[in-house]
C-alpha cells in the first residue's frame, strides 16, 4: 500500500519537475487502458482461483449482503453530508470547474 | 454508463477466460495486478504533478473533509448491522467484516485469526466486492450522488486501487480528498476489526 502511495508521490514530484515537457500532458490518456487491463487481470485472478470459484455461491451471497449493506449505508450518509461538505469544497471546486469542467466532461465522454 | 459496462466487460472477460483456462499461467500471478497498480499510481502522480492548478487544489482542503470518512464509517456500520439481521453471524462479526472498508488483505487476516477461516473468507469476499463495486460503478455513482459517492464506496482503497478510477471520473481535484479519506479509514481498520472481534 505504501509502495503505491510512494510511487504516486514520486510521479507527482516528477510531474512537477517535468511540467514544461510537451509530451507530459499526453500521459494521462494511458490511464484508462491501464485500468481496463487491471480489471481484466482481476477477473483472471478470480476466475483462476478454483477454491474461490467453488465457494463463491455459498459464501459469496453472505459477503454480497454485507457489502450491499455497508455500501448502501455509506451512500445514505454521503447523501446526508453532501450539502455541508459542498460548503467546504465549493470555493475551490467552483474555480476548478470553471477551468477544468470541459476537460473532465471530455474525459467522461471519451470513456 | 458506457464506462461501467466497458469496465464490467473487461472484468467478466478475464473471469470467463481464466475459468476456461484460456489465459497463460503467468497472468494468474498476483504480481501482474500489483505491477499494473504501480504503473497506474505513477501515471496518476504524473498527471497531478504536471497540473498547474495543484496549489489551488491543495488550498481547497478544509478540516470538514474529515466528515467524509466519518460518514463512511457510520454508514458502513449501520448498513452492516442491518445486514446482520438476515445472516447467521452475530452483530459484532458482521461489523468486523464491514470494518474492513475494502481493505481485504488486512481485515481478512485479522478476522481469520480471531474468528476462524469461514468468517475470514466472507470478509475477504465482501471487501473485494466493495472494491469491485467501486471500480465498476464509479461513473454511475457519480451520476447519481456526485463525486463523494465513489470515494465513500471505495473505503480504504481510495488511496491506491480505486484511486486511478476516481481520479479519472471524478476529476483530479478530488484526489487529495480521496487520499485523506482512505488514510483515516486505513489507520482505523485494525482498531475497529480487533475491537469487534473481541466483543
Amino acid at each position: 500500500m505504501f509502495t503505491a502511495l510512494g510511487l504516486m508521490l514520486t510521479g507527482m514530484l516528477l510531474g512537477r519537475l517535468l511540467r514544461e515537457q510537451t509530451w507530459l500532458p499526453c500521459l494521462p490518456r494511458y490511464i484508462s487502458p491501464v485500468i481496463m487491463l487491471m480489471l481484466f487481470c482481476l477477473g483472471v485472478a478470480v476466475g483462476g482461483n478454483t477454491m474461490l470459484m467453488d465457494h463463491l455461491l455459498l459464501m459469496g451471497s453472505k459477503a454480497l449482503l454485507l457489502t450491499v449493506g455497508g455500501v448502501t449505508g455509506s451512500l445514505v450518509c454521503v447523501a446526508l453530508i453532501r450539502p455541508f461538505f459542498h460548503m467546504h469544497t465549493s470555493a475551490g471546486s467552483a474555480s476548478q470547474k470553471k477551468s477544468d469542467g470541459d476537460e473532465t466532461r471530455h474525459h467522461r465522454e471519451e470513456v | 454508463m458506457g464506462g461501467s459496462l466497458l469496465i464490467l466487460l473487461c472484468f467478466c472477460s478475464g473471469l470467463v477466460l481464466a475459468r476456461l483456462e484460456l489465459v497463460p499461467h503467468w497472468l494468474l500471478q498476483d504480481d501482474v495486478v500489483l505491477w499494473l497498480l504501480w504503473l497506474l499510481m505513477l501515471l496518476v502522480g504524473l498527471s497531478i504533478g504536471s497540473d498547474r492548478r495543484l496549489g489551488e487544489i491543495l488550498r481547497t482542503l478544509r478540516p470538514g473533509v474529515l466528515l467524509l470518512p466519518l460518514a463512511t464509517t457510520i454508514g458502513t456500520f449501520a448498513g452492516s448491522a442491518i445486514a446482520a439481521l438476515f445472516l447467521s453471524y452475530t452483530l459484532a462479526e458482521c461489523l468486523a467484516v464491514g470494518a474492513g472498508f475494502a481493505y481485504y488483505s488486512l481485515s481478512s487476516v485479522f478476522i481469520t485469526q480471531y474468528k476462524g477461516a469461514e468468517l475470514g473468507t466472507v470478509a475477504l469476499l465482501a471487501n473485494i466486492l466493495r472494491e469491485l463495486i467501486t471500480l465498476l460503478a464509479t461513473p454511475l455513482l457519480i451520476r447519481l450522488l456526485g463525486p463523494l459517492a465513489p470515494i465513500s464506496c471505495g473505503g480504504a482503497s481510495t488511496m491506491d486501487t480505486t484511486l486511478p478510477v476516481i481520479a479519472r471520473y471524478c476529476g483530479r481535484e478530488w484526489v487529495f480528498i480521496s487520499i485523506a479519506h482512505a488514510m483515516v479509514l486505513d489507520f482505523s481498520v485494525p482498531f475497529w476489526v480487533m475491537f469487534f472481534c473481541s466483543l
